[in-house]
């Protein structure tokens, strides 16, 4: 118990310590220190896997940048001359039908139908794979969010929102036939 | 709009169109979003919340085989058997109480066997209904915010690639101006270095609502919609044949016996008895491995208390640990407090960065409308929603803490299209102040000395200090107020 207290000590040091180096070499536009922090950085797994063993530590690692890094970031801080007198003018909400119609449609593809077109996709990816039904079912929880992310990015992204969804869908269409019929 | 285009200007096209979709899927999900986030961060501690709404259960943290098998013949006496399943959570579940139920209704056990007080914890099972469902329909609620996890990915996904001086402003943070650029660098800052929780926080929420619609979609393309078939890889199908028709209560103290000596390091959570009285009765033991974080492993048993055989999370294949590992990687719910310490506010880093994505799209326009001050209100009145709720469950409405919720959620920020945006942001946070400290001068009233239990004073102490913490500049202007007049009278001089 002492030990791991005294490890996990250790990889928070040693993990604050590698994000200063990133710190420095920012602060300096000095790549091999950046490298070299976040070398620092991900080596704090090594004490982190003795700490609180092989999965914990793994967690601890990535996650702990996030809260290790605000000394720096304060140290960083600077203040811009304050713009209070500067409104901006006040003006009644303007509403217009035909963009609701085009907001509620665009809503309606990126929370159901895109969602639905990549749950074909990784369904379909998954099942060619040459492995176990588990790491299927695995692999696919990770690739549905991140295809769902693709397509949804790629359609707010596109200029011919229609014809790439028609793209799409017509695609999705044909994986669908190749699986189910 | 801009959206992408070949030619020399494509990388800022590139941006440009990612901003677009950015900030369009933002305030699509925005206040769903920042529901779910702060509703996930505070669920963090629910098992410690639900300790705090009963404070003067007893508790004890021994496994004690007998005491829960007399607990489960009382319940049964109580209550009779006609229910799908019976439960039996253990003390070494995380809150350290005995607790047996059916699918209706749970009870504390007593140091005796006896059956204690109803459990019930209307206010967190409010506020963890809010983050798996956002109270609505459970199936459609759940889909909905395993949605807003994949979408929470796409935000990921647009946010890098609208951030092309995301090296460049690693660690920058500018204060003052109207405010905005604050706004923006927190935004950047709590994304970029929360990165790899916010990623894993969204996969793993994406999970609960559309597994089913992969297991459907697999389920029909190779095995004639046989559900099971797909599932059954990851999780073990259910054992039949080994119970009796209308037989007596299986033999739970024998199970959990085996259970502590073939498993001594593994703290059993929970026990449940699949559909008893039939032949397809079985006990299964969920039992959670220390340094895993697999939810548990699972020991079955026949109903006179011969073992059956394991669920296999702990050494089967890396897919089947990995899919049975994600409820433990989203919540936090694997090491202890300082764990979920760490999930707090790494979640609310993440509600934060929900609030401050409408926040900068506000304070770009060139114009203010009403919106400017309703977001903030809606900010600011979820959290005092939240504590009114619990004062009104206090008070006795213990079905009503969703209702409270959300009639003061409405109540605070239709106000916010009345009062000004700064006014909102100076004095909501002081309203959410007293009405936390009026939660806990009531929990102090309402439990008397139990307030006082383990079970208790550190959420209400950490409760005092927020309320503190909010309140404290008022008392700050007052205190220095007046000594800023004297200065500047004396310098009129």
């Amino acid at each position: 118990m002492f030990n791991a207290s005294v490890l996990a000590l250790f990889a928070v040091f040693l993990c604050f310590f590698g994000l200063g180096w990133v710190y420095w070499g920012w602060k300096k536009a000095n790549r091999f220190s950046s490298a070299l922090g976040w070398a620092l950085t991900a080596s704090s797994v090594l004490a982190w896997i003795p700490a609180a063993g092989l999965q914990y530590g793994l967690v601890y690692m990535l996650f702990a940048p996030a809260l290790l890094v605000w000394p720096y970031v304060s140290r960083e801080a600077s203040r811009i001359p304050s713009r209070d007198g500067q409104q901006r003018p006040r003006e009644a909400p303007q509403w217009s039908v035909a963009q609701m119609v085009v907001n509620v449609g665009t809503a309606i593809v990126v929370a159901l139908v895109l969602p639905l077109m990549a749950g074909i996709l990784t369904v379909f990816i998954s099942f060619q794979l040459p492995v176990t039904g588990a790491s299927q079912a695995a692999i696919g929880i990770l690739l549905l969010p991140l295809l769902t992310a693709l397509y949804v990015f790629l359609y707010l992204a596109s200029r011919r929102r229609m014809q790439w969804l028609l793209a799409g869908s017509t695609g999705t269409s044909l994986l669908a036939a190749v699986m189910y019929l | 709009m801009k959206r992408m285009v070949a030619g020399p200007n494509r990388g800022r096209a590139l941006d440009a169109a990612a901003l677009d979709a950015h900030a369009w899927l933002g305030l699509m999900i925005s206040a769903a979003m920042y529901l779910i986030c702060l509703s996930g961060a505070l669920a963090v501690f629910n098992q410690e919340f639900e300790r705090w709404e009963q404070p003067a259960v007893e508790e004890d943290t021994r496994v004690r085989p007998k005491l829960a098998a007399q607990g489960l013949e009382h319940f049964v006496e109580r209550y009779g058997r006609d229910t799908s399943h019976f439960h039996v959570v253990f003390p070494t579940s995380g809150i350290p109480r005995l607790v047996v139920e059916n699918d209706d209704i749970a009870h504390f056990v007593r140091d005796d066997g006896t059956l204690g007080a109803i459990e019930s914890a209307p206010w967190t099972r409010m506020l963890i209904d809010l983050h798996y469902y956002l109270h609505l329909p459970k199936n459609f609620g759940m889909i909905l915010v395993s949605v807003c996890g994949a979408l929470l990915v796409a935000l990921i996904v647009s946010g890098i690639l609208a951030h092309p001086r995301i090296v460049r402003d690693a660690f920058r943070f500018r204060r003052g101006g109207n405010g905005t650029q604050a706004s923006i660098d927190l935004h950047n800052r709590l994304s970029v270095w929360g990165l790899p929780f916010h990623l894993t926080i969204a996969i793993t929420g994406a999970y609960y609502g559309l597994i089913g619609l992969l297991v459907s979609l697999a389920a029909h393309a190779f095995f004639d919609g046989d559900t099971e078939a797909v599932s059954a890889p990851v999780f073990a199908p259910e054992p039949s044949g080994y119970g009796v028709e209308g037989a007596a209560l299986p033999d739970i103290a024998r199970a959990v016996d085996h259970v502590l000596r073939v498993d001594p390091e593994g703290r059993p959570i929970f026990l449940t008895i699949h559909d008893p009285g039939t032949v397809d009765e079985f006990v299964e033991l969920y039992v959670q491995q220390p340094g895993r974080l697999i939810y548990s492993e699972n020991y079955r048993f026949s109903p006179d208390g011969e073992r059956i055989g394991r669920g296999g999370y702990r050494d089967g294949a890396g897919g089947k640990q990995f899919v049975y590992s994600l409820y433990r990687i989203h919540f936090g719910d694997f090491a202890g407090v300082g764990t979920k310490v760490l999930y707090f506010i790494l979640g609310m880093m993440l509600a934060v960065v929900s609030a401050s994505g409408v926040s900068i799209w506000l304070g770009k326009r060139k114009r203010r409308t009403m919106m400017d001050d309703l977001w903030p209100a809606f900010v600011w009145g979820t959290p005092i929603a939240l504590a009114t709720s619990a004062i009104a469950t206090l008070m006795g409405g213990a079905g009503s803490a969703g209702w409270v919720f959300w009639l003061v959620l409405l109540v605070t920020t239709s106000l916010g299209a009345r009062l000004d945006a700064k006014f909102v942001r100076q004095r909501y946070p002081l309203l959410l102040g007293g009405c936390l400290i009026a939660l806990v001068v009531l929990y102090l009233a309402h439990n008397g000395s139990a307030a006082m239990h383990v079970a208790s004073w550190p959420v209400t102490a950490s409760l005092f200090c927020f309320a503190f913490a909010l309140l404290w500049p008022l008392s700050y202007n007052r205190l220095r107020r007046p000594q800023r007049k004297a200065v500047d009278s004396l310098a009129r001089r």
